[in-house]
């Protein structure tokens, strides 16, 4: 593929199908609400359709959404010929955070998925590298506190 | 912390071991004001407070729904630009004093002390500048300040084309920097790598290009990429980038535009609205993220804080198999982390287990 | 105590951050370089924990590196002290009130010198150290007497 059709191919384009809800985030990054089950799905696909070298998973951001009972997963995906981030949001339930692990299909998401699951509680299916403590200290972690949890108390 | 598993020189295992600057800032960010979050974001890291108290800014501003006027956006730009030439000359220091070269490292950070003087002349502080706030800067700049600005940046940039031209040439140096802790392009991006590691390895990637914020859209610059992708390809990018910043600096001194630049902090809005926004900016380490969620309260909802660090060590573990011990600290540094990351090292060699300085494992070369 | 005298008059630093920001350690690190030459008061980086003689303590002490200050402190030759650079390794700084934190250095180790900044200039960081000798001074003066 030529680095100007790369550039034109927009992201619509190749998840639209897994696509529930599109928003947006200031200033100008495209939110797709997608399925949890489909996560590495759209992943595999933008790697596939912009090249190895051209996309890379930039920040994975939990966020405690007590009021509704769930918890919001946001992927941060930067596509480098477009210049452009966009957002893959997906929810699990609060009771059960899971969601399968994208660290075969891209080992970069290693750190972020540590981080969500220390802080938040979030189990990565398939990521046997998750262990509390990585960041938070023992005292908390001995409670089973989940200290960015909206009702943490440590 | 590095846990360096050793099996006679031949390093066969890394393990990152962190939390040990863990403050739990996303809970404090959470349980404070957002304006006490400027503060609170700029201590996240000492040598990048100018970036970090700018996306912040920017978030809350996105979310906010306002936006600085054009002097006070080439004063941030200013203020970024002079930290990435004093973070780049430290790291590119620390480097020298890894590879036993003192002299080098006292002498780049007698020369960085120009830098910090004119930091301190533009932000009022050497090292944390505490000089953002929503809608633009907390201090101006008078036609003798921009003068004497001028002046440091000139007695630094010969001294800067210097060492550059040291790190190219001198083969002390390039011999224990050459093919050393060599990353390809894919390795950058599936394993999420950013700023001049990814650079050093062909991957054209620069948030001030590409996102375009504060007025990066109006001062030029050249991005600068390497394709050799070894420790010495790295701090290469950090040279050039230094000199590219201080072009940008004496243009932003020559082209300042007129207006209004320091905010009136009385006429702020007291309470963050419901809005999400996304923010990245360039730090000298790389492609830094801040995602900040309004709830309608003075207290942000979330704010999400990803440091290039953050990936670029923690993501990193792969990138030292099979190299000899003694080329884990060149690698490391390469990396640019933050000194306290450097401090101490573990290293399992044999079997046996010893605490022991970045330093003294440089020390362990063979032959 | 002779030992003391000797403190006085070469003192060796060891460094140790316990989870600060890094802008008090490139301070420290500044203070430490020709420019505000440390060397005339004989003021050196140690280069082992086994002969450092002061310790400095820069950052907001989190719960897994005060394990560490612990040891190291532990494992510092008598006599030695301690100096608290930044308000953070004072109480915490703007962290004051984290889950991760402990309640400032004094939590973990006696401390004899605190230098307030948010970071503290390299001048006010020799400041505080020759504070500290001064302090060795009087203590030797006691003792001799």
């Amino acid at each position: 593929m030529t680095e100007a059709r790369v550039e034109e191919l927009d992201p619509k384009n190749v998840i639209g199908d897994l696509v529930v809800k599109e928003e947006f985030a200031r200033p100008n990054r495209r939110v797709f609400t997608i399925d949890k089950s489909s996560i590495r799905e759209a992943v595999s696909r933008l790697i596939k359709a912009y090249g190895e070298t051209s996309v890379y998973v930039s920040t994975i951001a939990g966020v405690d959404r007590i009021e509704q009972g769930v918890m919001e997963l946001n992927y941060f995906i930067s596509i480098l010929p477009r210049k452009e981030v966009i957002v893959l949001r997906t929810q699990v339930p609060r009771t059960q955070p899971a969601v399968d692990t994208l660290i075969d299909i891209v080992p970069g998401a290693f750190a972020g998925e540590s981080e969500t699951f220390d802080l938040l509680g979030v189990q990565f299916n398939g990521n046997k590298l998750l262990k509390r403590g990585f960041f938070v200290p023992e005292d908390v972690t001995s409670k089973g506190v989940y200290p960015l949890r909206k009702d943490a108390k440590w | 912390m590095l846990k360096v598993y050793a099996d006679g020189e031949e390093v066969v295992k890394v393990e990152i071991n962190t939390g040990y600057n863990h403050r739990g800032v996303e809970k404090l960010l959470e349980m404070n004001s957002f304006y006490k979050g400027v503060f609170i974001s700029a201590r996240i890291c000492g040598i990048c407070n100018t970036v970090h108290a700018d996306v912040y800014v920017r978030g809350v501003e996105h979310v906010l729904g306002i936006e600085p006027g054009p002097r006070a956006k080439y004063l941030r730009v200013l203020a970024m630009e002079l930290e990435r030439i004093h973070s780049h000359m430290i790291i590119n220091a620390i480097m020298a004093e890894i590879l036993g070269f003192d002299t080098l490292f006292m002498l780049m950070m007698r020369d960085r002390e120009y830098v910090m003087k004119a930091k301190e002349v533009l932000t009022g502080g050497r090292v944390i500048a505490d000089y953002f706030m929503p809608g633009g800067v907390r201090r101006d700049i008078d036609d003798t300040k921009r003068e004497r600005i001028l002046d440091l940046l000139k007695k630094v940039k010969p001294r800067l084309e210097y060492y550059r031209k040291l790190f190219e040439t001198d083969p002390t140096i390039t011999n224990r920097l050459s093919d050393v802790g060599v990353l390809k392009p894919r390795d950058i991006t599936l394993h999420s790598l950013v700023g001049p590691v990814a650079r050093g390895s062909g991957i054209k990637t620069d948030v001030r290009m590409e996102d375009k914020y504060d007025a990066y859209d109006e001062i030029d610059f050249n991005v600068i990429v390497r394709t050799e992708g070894d420790s010495l390809a790295r701090m290469l990018v950090r040279w050039d980038e230094a000199l590219e910043s201080l072009k940008m600096c004496e243009y932003i001194l020559t082209h300042l535009p007129q207006g209004q630049a320091v905010v009136d902090e009385r006429k702020l809005p007291r309470v963050l609205p419901p809005g999400e926004a996304f923010t990245r900016v360039e730090a000298p380490r790389g492609e830094l993220t801040y995602y900040i969620i309004g709830g309608g309260r003075d207290r942000p909802y979330r704010v999400k804080v990803r440091t290039p660090s953050f990936n670029n060590i923690i993501n990193s573990g792969f990138s030292y198999l099979r190299y000899s011990i003694a080329d884990v600290p060149v690698i490391l540094v390469s990396y640019d982390p933050c000194i306290s990351c450097m401090e101490r090292a573990v290293l399992i060699k044999d079997g046996e287990k010893k605490y022991v300085r970045l330093k003294d494992i440089v020390s362990m070369k063979r032959g | 105590m002779l030992s003391i005298k000797l403190i006085r008059y070469s003192p060796w630093l060891v460094h140790f951050n316990t989870g600060a920001c890094n802008g008090c350690d490139i301070e420290v690190l500044a203070a430490l370089t020709p420019h505000y030459d440390p060397e005339r008061f004989g003021v050196r980086l140690a280069p082992s924990i086994r002969h450092g003689d002061i310790l400095i303590v820069t950052g907001a002490v989190t719960k897994k590196a005060a394990v560490r200050l612990k040891r190291l402190y532990d494992q510092m030759p008598s006599p030695k002290f301690v100096i608290a650079v930044g308000a953070c390794a004072y109480d915490g700084g703007v962290f004051k009130g984290s889950y991760a934190l402990r309640r400032g250095a004094k939590d973990v180790v006696p401390v004899d010198v605190y230098i307030p900044g948010c970071p503290p200039r390299p001048e006010a960081i020799l400041n505080g150290i020759v504070k500290l000798l001064q302090k060795i001074e009087k203590l030797s003066g006691v003792e001799s007497k």
